[in-house]
């Protein structure tokens, strides 16, 4: 007994255990790898639909509420033509000339408007109160800067506004349902 | 005898060291199922939801459609609206999804007229009934979809009346 080796009574681990080991530790490893991409795969999914479901219905809320309020309003392919009143269109505008007409006869004008400023996509609304001589060359307020491209129709009548985001998805509203 | 004491102990704690490698694998995998449930039903529910917005918008389209549309389109021959009974179907694209993915629908149109509008308008009224000669027309628009399999179905009725 007393001929034993100080090392093999120390009771190290043998080939088969250090294999058993370290098969476990790829196995956990690769299982927790494979839980974060599938994580990361659902966020972005998940992510794509953020225009759809949060962006869009803000955005067609805000457009409802302004073209109501409107007793007029005119297609343009873009912001300069809609300014100069030129060469208004009935589908695939960018800009929407609206009038809001007072009591006394007088009117304010505003344009709602999707262009890239500065190298970012935005839908600005212009305002120009009855006083105003020109258009402020800034925008009054930028709706959103979220969608890739906002465009303006009346062929059939009623005033859709098609709202697409950066993923491709694409949802129309009537700017005037009522 | 603390020998075998001793062996019997190191070979407990072996044991010991595969049931924790067990039970963390099993959690492991429970963790996993847990989040991926927890996904799916979420992006499921997303789907749904934006759906629904989009037949929503498309059929808030028809009825301003039907609200628009001028009278004497509505009772003739190229009406968008058939006389019920017969309806006038439609395949549509109510939206796209993310990936360009289009979302369709079957659109269905009829127009049922009051039955108290004259013959020529589709009732069984008369000079007496309809002295006017009122008109009045329900302009219904039937939207039908799927969502993961589910046929859902949504409607939305217009009166005209001149």
């Amino acid at each position: 007994m007393n001929r034993r080796s100080p090392i093999s009574s120390r009771g190290g681990f043998t080939i088969v255990e250090m294999a058993l080991a370290l098969g476990l530790t790829i196995g956990i490893s690769g299982v927790i790898v494979a839980m974060l991409s599938q994580q990361v795969s659902f966020a972005r999914a998940l992510g794509e639909f953020r225009f759809l479901q949060n962006d869009a219905p803000k955005i067609n809320t805000l457009l409802t509420n302004i073209i109501n309020k409107a007793d007029q309003y005119r297609i343009y392919p873009d912001l300069s033509a809609a300014k100069n009143s030129i060469g208004a269109v009935r589908s695939g505008g960018s800009a929407l000339r609206l009038r809001f007409r007072h009591p006394d006869g007088t009117s304010d004008h505003a344009i709602i408007s999707f262009e890239t400023r500065n190298g970012e996509d935005q839908l600005n609304y212009y305002f120009r109160d009855k006083n105003d001589n020109s258009w402020p060359s800034q925008p009054s307020w930028t709706l959103s800067t979220q969608p890739e491209t906002v465009t303006f129709d009346n062929s059939t009548g009623i005033l859709l506004v098609t709202l697409t985001g950066d993923s491709g998805d694409q949802i129309t509203y009537s700017g005037n349902p009522d | 005898m603390r020998i075998s004491t001793s062996q019997s102990h190191r070979s407990k704690e072996q044991g010991s060291a595969l049931v924790d490698v067990a039970v963390s694998y099993a959690t492991l995998v429970i963790v996993a199922l847990l989040t991926l449930k927890a996904s799916i039903t979420a992006a499921s529910t997303q789907a749904w939801t934006v759906r629904q917005a989009m037949s929503d918008a498309y059929l808030t389209r028809e009825s301003a459609l039907a609200q628009r549309i001028p009278f004497d389109r509505i009772n003739s021959d190229t009406s968008l609206w058939s006389l019920s009974p017969d309806v006038s179907t439609s395949t549509v694209t109510i939206g796209r999804l993310p990936g360009n993915r289009s979302v369709i629908a079957t659109l269905h149109r009829t127009r049922i007229p009051s039955p108290n509008n004259l013959s020529s308008a589709g009732g069984s009224g008369n000079s007496n009934t309809n002295p006017s000669g009122s008109e009045a027309w329900r302009l219904q628009s039937i939207l039908v979809y799927e969502v993961h399999g589910r046929e859902y179905v949504k409607s939305r009725t217009t009166l005209r009346v001149r």
